[in-house]
């Protein structure tokens, strides 16, 4: 470049020069050969006057430019190769000042220190934020990566309370059969009951009757005992009757014989009646003690039959508390059974969410990492720019700035 | 004389082998009749040779100063007869109750009297082999009783009538006199 600009000069005059003779032998030419009119030829060459006149004045422009540039040559090179090199303290020697270029120069380096004083400062809060970027991306990272699993263990867990959710609504299922069967099984019960009721309550009676039968009966027996008793006292005195016959019949000897014989004939009838009327008396007593212990056992068992009664009753009442609360359990089991199919669909629901979810986790556990290789490649790239940056120096006693951003991918 | 005694050897023998045997009259046995009696709550055997009849208790009268066994006199077939309370007799009640049941008219020698009882049965004839010469201890007035007999499943006394009269506790019927001043002067 520095070779082109210190022949630039010479290599411009020449070109002018050049194109000036290949003007003035193209003009030669073409009126030589006659293609240029006898009217067109004073304009013509007044055309190719004025062209020589400026190739004149362009070749003397290029020809100062040229000298102005390269009598200060040396130390503008100098110049410009510590600019070039990034050292902005550099500063124009005396001999320069005053020149345009020398103050376009000046103006430019004032301009570039400026913009680098601008650059720096937010350079080095964007090197900070893109370290405290990368760091948070890094525990952003983790964070997703954590999640990632925990979602994972709640969808399992959440499979596990799908389960046991269903396994409640198939018990509260079976619960509901039960209690239907049990609520069966105590209108069954309540028919019974009603049946023992009236079953009892005809019991009741037919035990009332039985005792006035009992009753009768027993006066039944009063009379036959009293009859019996008559006909005892019959057989004492036919007895007396006997007994003085065989005495008068003995008194009286052979002639009280037949007398002897009907008293000894009523004797055997009164023995055999006198058995007969006992065993009968025995049996009458047996009858008696029959009949009450009969009446005893009637009155035990009405008795009974009443407080069987009673038991029915309490049972009854028993029954329809039962009842009442198999009807109430029942309605429990339905609120559950709709409670836990509610829970099994929300569950359902939250199993596709957490599935979504999981993918969304995923997607940004995706997203975190190429936010993490993004983040790198701009710490690198911000690297670079600070080793460039750092080749830019404003001060004289100043240190490079960091040439590389903390936490950058090499 | 040796042949003569030998001839009448065998014609005893002849006659002993033809001969009917004489037959033995068994003795019969004598039955023993009598009545059942309940006397002071005991059923008890009394004999039928002792008795002259059995009637209802009679209507009785009074005889003061007399023991309480001796229930008074009854008018019986155009006599009087003394009636004595059985169940104060054989018992030991202090005074007799009212008359009812039966009377036992006995007739002995020297006695002629009506003995009540309250319930009686009969008439009975039952075999002397039955007989025993224990007493039951059941017996109030053992001292009376000659024997017992086993008969319906229970053992009865057997009232001896010639025991009865014999106590002389039956012939003193009149009823100690309290010491009064003028036999103690």
């Amino acid at each position: 470049m520095n070779t082109f600009n210190r022949l630039a000069g010479p290599l411009f005059a020449v070109l002018a020069l050049g194109l000036l003779v290949c003007a003035g032998l193209g003009l030669y030419l073409l009126l030589a050969a006659g293609l240029v009119s006898e009217p067109a030829r004073p304009g013509l060459l007044l055309l190719v006057i004025l062209a020589a006149v400026l190739a004149l004045l362009a070749m003397w422009s290029a020809w100062r430019g040229w000298r102005a540039v390269h009598q200060r040559q040396p130390a503008l090179e100098e110049l410009l190769e510590q600019m070039a090199s990034g050292d902005l303290t550099v500063s124009l020697p005396a001999e320069l000042r005053g020149q345009p270029l020398a103050d376009a120069l000046e103006s430019t380096l004032q301009g570039q220190r400026e913009l680098l004083r601008a650059l720096r400062q937010p350079f080095e809060a964007m090197a900070a934020e893109v370290y405290r970027l990368g760091k948070h991306n890094r525990s952003q990272v983790t964070l997703a990566s954590q999640v990632s699993r925990q979602l994972q263990d709640s969808v399992a867990l959440q499979g596990e309370s799908r389960r046991g959710v269903e396994t409640l609504l198939d018990s509260a299922r079976r619960s509901g059969e039960v209690g239907q069967g049990h609520q069966q099984g105590v209108r069954r019960g309540h028919n019974l009951v009603r049946d023992m009721s009236r079953a009892a309550g005809e019991l009741r009676q037919s035990l009332q009757e039985t005792s006035k039968t009992a009753k009768r009966q027993g006066e039944l027996i009063q009379s036959v005992t009293s009859a019996a008793e008559y006909i005892q006292g019959l057989n004492t005195r036919v007895s007396v009757v006997a007994i003085n016959t065989r005495i008068e019949a003995e008194r009286a000897g052979e002639q009280g014989r037949p007398l002897l014989g009907i008293a000894e004939a009523l004797g055997e009838l009164l023995r055999e009646s006198e058995g007969e009327g006992r065993r009968i008396t025995a049996e009458i007593r047996t009858l008696q003690n029959l009949s009450a212990e009969s009446l005893s056992s009637l009155e035990t068992t009405v008795s009974s039959v009443v407080t069987i009664l009673e038991f029915v009753d309490r049972l009854d009442n028993t029954l329809e508390q039962t009842a009442q609360s198999a009807l109430e359990l029942q309605q429990l089991l339905a609120q559950l059974q709709e409670s836990a199919t509610g829970t099994s669909r929300a569950l359902r629901q939250l199993d596709n969410g957490m599935g979504d979810l999981l993918g969304q986790g995923g997607e940004i556990s995706d997203q975190s990492e190429l936010l993490r290789q993004g983040v790198a490649n701009l710490q690198q790239n911000l690297s670079n720019l600070g080793r460039a940056l750092s080749r830019l120096r404003l001060e004289r006693t100043e240190t490079p700035p960091a040439a590389d951003i903390p936490g950058a991918e090499t | 004389m040796p042949a003569a005694l030998d001839a009448l050897a065998s014609l005893r023998e002849r006659w002993r082998a033809s001969a009917t045997p004489v037959p033995v009259v068994a003795p019969v046995p004598t039955p023993w009749r009598g009545v059942r009696v309940r006397l002071a709550e005991t059923w008890q055997l009394f004999p039928q040779s002792a008795l002259d009849a059995v009637i209802p208790c009679p209507a009785v009268s009074r005889i003061p100063g007399t023991r309480p066994f001796v229930m008074g006199v009854a008018s019986w077939q155009g006599g009087l007869i003394p009636v004595l309370s059985g169940e104060c007799l054989f018992g030991l009640a202090d005074a007799p109750g009212p008359a009812r049941g039966y009377a036992l008219v006995v007739r002995r020698r020297g006695f002629h009297f009506a003995l009540t009882t309250a319930e009686l049965r009969g008439p009975l004839t039952l075999a002397e082999e039955a007989f025993t010469e224990s007493i039951p201890p059941t017996a109030p007035r053992a001292e009376w009783c000659s024997g017992s007999v086993e008969f319906g499943g229970q053992v009865l006394a057997v009232v001896d009538i010639d025991r009865l009269l014999s106590d002389p506790r039956l012939s003193d019927t009149v009823l100690p006199r309290p010491c009064s001043e003028e036999s103690l002067s």
